[in-house]
């Protein structure tokens, strides 16, 4: 094959495979984030790769003036560093834009008691996510502004929770409840 | 001479004004209304129920003791004062309805939530406690309705102490549901470890109840607690996933109305102002009366005779008139089949004279 044949062959193999791929088809936008759809892009960037996350335990009891707080709630007890193993199913459920309820599911009628909360950090940016069973919502919390949306990943969710904490009372309470669902 | 027909006259309105009839329906409401999340749409449950319960008076002509507590009013503190001092008689039927914030503590044995008033601990009240008060007072029949979430919070206790248009009234089926029954019925939104979801237009389990209501009523079918709390059930779980729980301890009285050949009127209640629009509709009373009567009803409960009425359909959301306080009270005067009213909202001065009133009419058929 001549040189000018070879390159014309391949030309026209191009042009056909581009016209292949483009007709009748339209460039699909690169979806959003569910993250950044529903909480904005920073959290969505910290939440993504963060340099350190720790989790807590809270209460709803006020603050007194030894205890400290995360996300604007009291921390009844530091579970310490999660490992990336473990944050990583939290990520991949957030990120997740089918576990968000749409509007139409209407709103819960129970206060927003979160039992855990997750502290992302990145550098000097910090985002709390806080996780409340009781109203199968969850909040994200970025410079003192607290976003909350319910899910639909409750399950998932639990069985997260209990991966960190097997003997809590509360997380097997709520489990023996869905497993007797099923 | 004078003494003699001033005693007279006192007799007559003393005598008027004590109650001549043998039941008194306790309608006990409270509704969390300043809420941000749910206010909007317990609101909305509220109107309806209000109406629903001026249905069920003006069918079953039972005088009325209305207790309604809503936004600041709605709390802990008042509803321990309202069932405290709630008196009743052997054929009285009590009615509570709850709608707003609900959860369970971790060891809560009753399948029955508590009512959170606010988001403390110690302003949660049990449902079950409400039904055991109320039964404690013997009232003939009783109902305690919540729509509130159950779902499980770690920081709760368990506490040891327990229409879009006008209303057209049919007598039977409110007469066999609520009046001709002896027993109770308690009923709560959603299940154990479940949630209860609030929509725009208000609870999903309370917007069942009164949809499957308004069937039986509208087609006269045979009433049955039993059957009602089953049909909204399946109801609520289609709408919102969440499925509601009830007990019934029902006697049904004689099916038979004893009221057929009586016409439907307006009942009296404990608000004065309903009170007077009743007597000034189409109840029976003499029509020279009731067109006399516009302006001392204008001047000892309006402002001026530009204060503003709003009357709006059963949804409660519909307005059907806007008119001021002087037209209402002579298109009331000389109105037909008009009986009774619901009061959904009011505006007073400080004097206790109303600005603005919204209220739902009640027609016979």
């Amino acid at each position: 094959m001549t040189k000018k044949v070879f390159i014309k062959t391949v030309l026209f193999a191009l042009l056909v495979s581009t016209y292949s791929a483009c007709n009748g088809q339209t460039v699909k936008p690169i979806a959003k984030d569910a993250v950044a759809l529903h909480f904005g892009d920073t959290v969505a960037t910290v939440l993504a790769s963060p340099s350190k996350v720790r989790a807590y335990i809270l209460t709803m009891e006020k603050p007194t003036q030894k205890s400290r707080t995360v996300g604007g709630f009291t921390i009844k007890k530091n579970l310490g560093n999660v490992s990336a193993t473990a944050y990583s199913i939290l990520q991949f459920l957030l990120q997740d834009a089918a576990n968000y309820a749409p509007d139409s599911v209407g709103v819960h009628k129970c206060y927003f008691e979160p039992y855990l909360a997750f502290e992302f950090a990145k550098g000097r940016e910090k985002v709390c996510v806080l996780l409340a069973f009781n109203c199968e919502c969850w909040g994200v919390v970025y410079n003192d502004k607290r976003i909350e949306a319910p899910y639909l990943c409750h399950r998932q969710l639990l069985r997260f929770a209990h991966g960190l904490l097997p003997d809590d009372r509360y997380i097997n309470k709520l489990l023996t409840f869905m497993e007797d669902e099923k | 001479m004078k003494a003699i027909k001033l005693l007279l006259t006192i007799i007559v309105i003393a005598g008027l004004s004590i109650k001549s009839h043998s039941q008194t329906f306790h309608a006990i409401v409270f509704a969390d209304t300043d809420d941000p999340k749910i206010g909007a749409s317990v609101k909305r449950d509220m109107e309806k129920i209000q109406n629903e319960i001026g249905m069920i008076v003006s069918s079953t002509r039972m005088w009325l003791n209305g207790y309604y507590h809503s936004g600041r009013e709605a709390n802990k503190e008042q509803l321990l004062t309202v069932l405290q001092n709630l008196r009743c008689e052997p054929e009285d039927v009590v009615f509570f309805y709850y709608s707003g914030h609900g959860g369970r503590a971790v060891d809560d044995r009753s399948k029955y939530p508590q009512i959170r008033f606010k988001a403390s601990d110690s302003e949660a009240y049990p449902m079950s406690k409400v039904d055991e008060v109320i039964a404690a007072k013997r009232p003939k029949f009783r109902i305690v309705m919540g729509d509130l979430c159950n779902s499980i919070s770690d920081y709760l206790s368990v506490k040891s102490e327990t229409g879009s248009g006008k209303s057209v009234v049919e007598n039977d089926v409110y007469e066999n549901l609520f009046k001709n029954v002896k027993g109770s019925v308690l009923v709560a939104s959603s299940k154990s470890n479940e949630t209860s979801i609030a929509f725009p237009d208000g609870g999903a389990f309370t917007t069942c109840f009164l949809n499957e209501l308004g069937r039986i009523v509208s087609g006269n079918q045979q009433a049955d607690w039993k059957v009602l709390l089953e049909k909204t059930q399946k109801a609520t779980v289609k709408a919102a996933n969440h499925t509601p729980v009830f007990e019934v301890n029902v006697n049904s009285g004689s099916s038979q109305s004893a009221s057929s050949s009586t016409p439907v009127t307006g009942q009296q209640t404990n608000n004065s102002f309903l009170n007077a629009l009743i007597n000034m509709a189409d109840n029976g009373g003499d029509r020279n009366q009731r067109v006399r009567s516009v302006q001392p009803v204008l001047h000892e409960y309006f402002d001026s005779p530009h204060s503003i009425v709003e009357i709006f359909g059963r949804d409660g959301k519909t307005r059907l008139v806007r008119e001021n306080a002087q037209e209402f009270l002579e298109r009331v005067s000389t109105s037909y089949k008009l009986i009774n009213f619901v009061e959904l909202d009011v505006k007073k001065t400080n004097g206790g004279k109303i600005t603005y009133v919204k209220l739902h009419e009640i027609y016979r058929k």
